[in-house]
């Protein structure tokens, strides 16, 4: 009885603080965190600079490299869902093969031109000149340093791919989806998502960076 | 205990309160159970292939016996360092293979540690896709690449948003919009773009992972969000302790959610390696 009654009760009472968290939650809303700062609500307009001459240049690079690669993918088996992970590294390798075969002598700055290399080095040094230094440690924490880029060189499989802020990534040349820029150490590169492949990169973009990490929201 | 189909989601969290106070811990919980309720469980940060993510696995399939669930989603981080054919076996198919076994479905998000390669795997049931949606019950999942937020992406998750005509909004991906974590933090940057299309189309709850602990945010604008990302990394003591985010956290422990959907009652539990049950509670819909 003793038992039957303890359990009627604290049955009760969580179920009470059950229903409060459910009106709490409902009702009123936990105040937010302090808003973003200004700048990334500005990036949300900026104009995406695809169709910007001073990146027609860029672009007609990037077709040629996937020419490049459309050559090569007709050479290697074509990839499909399968439960076998081997014909997935297996045929990322071939592709990767084929494609190296096909640009052999790529050079940096074969697609990234000088003068859209100059552009995008602008448009991430101001993105970072305009973010808090906690937001741009935070960015950088998990960029790989220790590897520098080499074209046509696989990107290192046992590294993170460094996240690049979606503000920024709406102010450069939008890619085609075979394409994607990466922070690595301070470059940014251009890799080829399908072969895993460094296809090009603009060295030190990144401005010098603060070393230490820290968390991207101040502390309250 | 057995259950029968209780006449309201209020009265199957009293059944579920009242049994946590009896049983207290996760093995011998049931979650409300309803009739056609859809139930699935919630995991994060998991392809180490260490011990933590084998014990996260075998303590889902003693949750799956007493709840079935009937799939897991994936926050990202779903294979660690290399990705060989063993990698796949050794950080994926073994620590889950009972659950794979009963036909438990896996929907995977990438993280900043995965080749968007995975999307070709079959079992993380991508479709080729780095980001996609797929409808289980009268929930509609969007599944978000965080680590590469392009405006392609932005202008797909818009029109797949627009068009659902689901009761229940969810979505995840890598990366918390809020987060009390010390080295992470919050991806503010990310929050920018999305948190506008969440409010504006109705957004009901998101999971994320990236932080190795769990975290249940107060409640952002009208919307749930959880951090699930302990279920086999831990970053100990990671939580900011007197965080104004925080509504519950656990850093000291691996975990995993399971979740129970049914009409417009949300109820989930959090469970740690161990059993405990870390936290739980339910919350209805707005109409």
């Amino acid at each position: 009885m003793r038992l039957r009654l303890l359990v009627v009760s604290l049955a009760f009472g969580t179920s009470l603080a059950a229903s409060l968290f459910i009106a709490g939650c409902k009702e009123k809303p936990a105040a937010t965190v302090k808003e973003v700062n200004k700048l990334d609500a500005k990036s949300v307009e900026a104009p995406n600079p695809v169709e910007d001459p001073r990146f027609k240049d860029f672009f007609d690079h990037v077709r040629a490299y996937l020419k490049i690669q459309n050559t090569a993918d007709a050479r290697v088996p074509s990839l499909k869902n399968t439960s076998d992970p081997k014909q997935i590294s297996g045929r990322e390798k071939a592709l990767a093969d084929e494609i190296r075969i096909e640009r052999a002598g790529a050079q940096q700055g074969d697609v990234f031109t000088r003068a859209a290399a100059k552009e995008i080095g602008v448009i991430v040094a101001e993105d970072f000149k305009g973010r808090p230094l906690r937001d741009q440690k935070a960015i950088l924490v998990e960029v790989p340093v220790k590897v520098p880029p080499a074209i046509n060189t696989d990107y290192p499989t046992t590294l993170p791919l460094a996240t690049v802020p979606p503000s920024l990534l709406l102010k450069l040349p939008t890619l085609p989806e075979e394409l994607e820029y990466r922070f690595l150490g301070r470059h940014l590169i251009l890799r080829d998502i399908k072969a895993n492949l460094i296809v090009d990169f603009i060295p030190d973009v990144v401005p010098t960076a603060p070393a230490k990490t820290a968390g991207r929201e101040a502390r309250p | 205990m057995t259950r029968k189909a209780l006449p309201s989601p209020i009265a199957a969290m009293l059944a579920l309160v009242g049994a946590l106070s009896i049983e207290g811990t996760a093995q011998n919980v049931t979650l409300p159970l309803l009739k056609d309720s859809t139930r699935f469980a919630v995991i994060g940060d998991t392809g180490t292939g260490d011990k933590p993510q084998y014990d996260i696995g075998r303590r889902l399939e003693q949750y799956r016996q007493r709840v079935d669930f009937t799939f897991t989603i994936m926050v990202g981080d779903n294979i660690y360092g290399s990705e060989r054919p063993q990698d796949f076996q050794k950080k994926f198919e073994i620590p889950y293979k009972p659950l794979l076994d009963r036909g438990v479905t896996f929907y995977a998000a990438l993280g900043n540690h995965d080749d968007p390669n995975q999307r070709f795997y079959k079992p993380f049931n991508m479709n080729g896709e780095r980001y996609y949606t797929f409808t289980k019950g009268k929930i509609d999942f969007f599944v978000l690449d965080s680590n590469y937020m392009d405006r392609k992406q932005l202008d797909w998750f818009e029109r797949a948003i627009k068009g659902s005509k689901s009761d229940w909004k969810m979505t995840y991906f890598h990366h918390p919009l809020y987060s009390s974590g010390a080295a992470h933090g919050s991806e503010a940057d990310l929050r920018t773009l999305l948190e506008p299309l969440f409010i504006k189309y109705g957004m009901d709850v998101v999971f994320a992972g990236h932080e190795h602990f769990y975290e249940r945010v107060k409640p952002q604008k009208g919307i749930y969000y959880f951090t699930c990302g302990g279920s086999a990394k831990l970053r100990k003591g990671d939580l900011r302790k007197g965080s104004e985010l925080t509504e519950k956290g656990d850093d000291v422990e691996n975990t995993f959610m399971v979740v129970e959907v049914a009409g417009d009652a949300f109820t989930f539990q959090t469970v740690s390696a161990g059993g405990a049950i870390v936290d739980s509670g339910a919350f209805q819909r707005p109409r």
